[in-house]
């Protein structure tokens, strides 16, 4: 395993320790707590530290499908679903940077998250994070609009029957 | 300044973008029950996820500056995303021009029964 792992940190690039830099050189690319006490417990594995964003892409993914199956949010009208989710993000991650200036909200001690930060304690996974929220709220709004629309039609029809 | 004075702050933009697309776009706006159904959905997953979070470690709070009033693990401030982005989001996409943005739709005529 732990060649594995070399290998694929060498095309991937360093591993992240848990205080977001890089390890060194002379690090393993992998340490497992695995109790025999040689080995340090804090630093990162690659493969824990991608389930956070993992999980987020996975859901993003999700929605996606379930946009264009139904014609939700960017298929029914992508220039409104592009800047509603772009302006959506950018004031929510402001709202969130002003958060962590106040010392409200900070990250938790975690292997889940990659390390990365686009800011002081805010990590690269807030964006996605943000996004899944933007596009959930966006895709239900837009589920019971097609239902209001269907049930309009279908009166419609009844109507002029 | 806490969580809640932080939260009250930023609903300002988000009632204000509301209100001007309420006046503007009012027929591009969802139904008052479209947008209740959105909002119970989404504090239902905000409530599930919220506390998910916290269990496993990705987000703490400093307990000295929310109110403590907690759902399970989840400050109560926390749910100020979820209600503020059901309000803004449509705020913003009736607001945003559409792809094809022509002479103003004919009466009657709503977003969700024209193509755009």
């Amino acid at each position: 395993m732990p060649q594995v792992v070399r290998t694929v940190n060498a095309v991937f690039g360093q591993s992240l320790n848990s205080r977001g830099v890089p390890m060194g050189k002379n690090e393993p690319y992998v340490r497992r707590s695995c109790g025999c006490g040689e080995h340090a417990t804090d630093d990162r594995r690659w493969d824990v530290g991608l389930i956070y964003l993992g999980a987020l892409i996975l859901s993003l993914g999700g929605s996606v499908l379930l946009d264009w199956r139904f014609g939700l949010t960017f298929w029914r009208d992508a220039r409104k679903a592009t800047w509603t989710m772009t302006l959506g993000i950018i004031f929510f991650l402001v709202w969130d940077l002003f958060g962590i200036a106040l010392g409200i909200f900070f990250r938790g001690v975690t292997d889940l998250m990659t390390g990365v930060l686009l800011a002081p304690e805010l990590p690269l996974e807030e964006v996605f994070f943000l996004a899944l929220l933007c596009y959930t709220t966006l895709n239900v709004l837009g589920a019971v609009a097609i239902v209001d629309r269907k049930r309009d039609q279908k009166r419609d029809r009844e109507l002029t029957a | 300044m806490t969580y809640l004075v932080l939260n009250i702050i930023f609903f300002v933009p988000i009632l204000a973008m509301a209100a001007w697309a309420y006046r503007k776009q009012r027929r591009l706006l969802p139904s008052r029950r479209a947008v209740g159904i959105t909002l119970i959905v989404l504090m239902i997953a905000t409530a599930v996820f919220d506390n998910v979070l916290i269990a496993i470690g990705i987000v703490d709070y400093n307990p000295d500056l929310i109110l403590g009033v907690r759902l399970a693990l989840a400050p109560i401030e926390d749910f100020a995303y979820t209600v503020g982005a059901c309000i803004l989001l449509p705020a913003l996409w009736a607001l945003i021009p559409s792809r094809s943005s022509g002479p103003a739709p004919k009466a009657g005529a709503t977003s969700t029964n024209t193509k755009s």
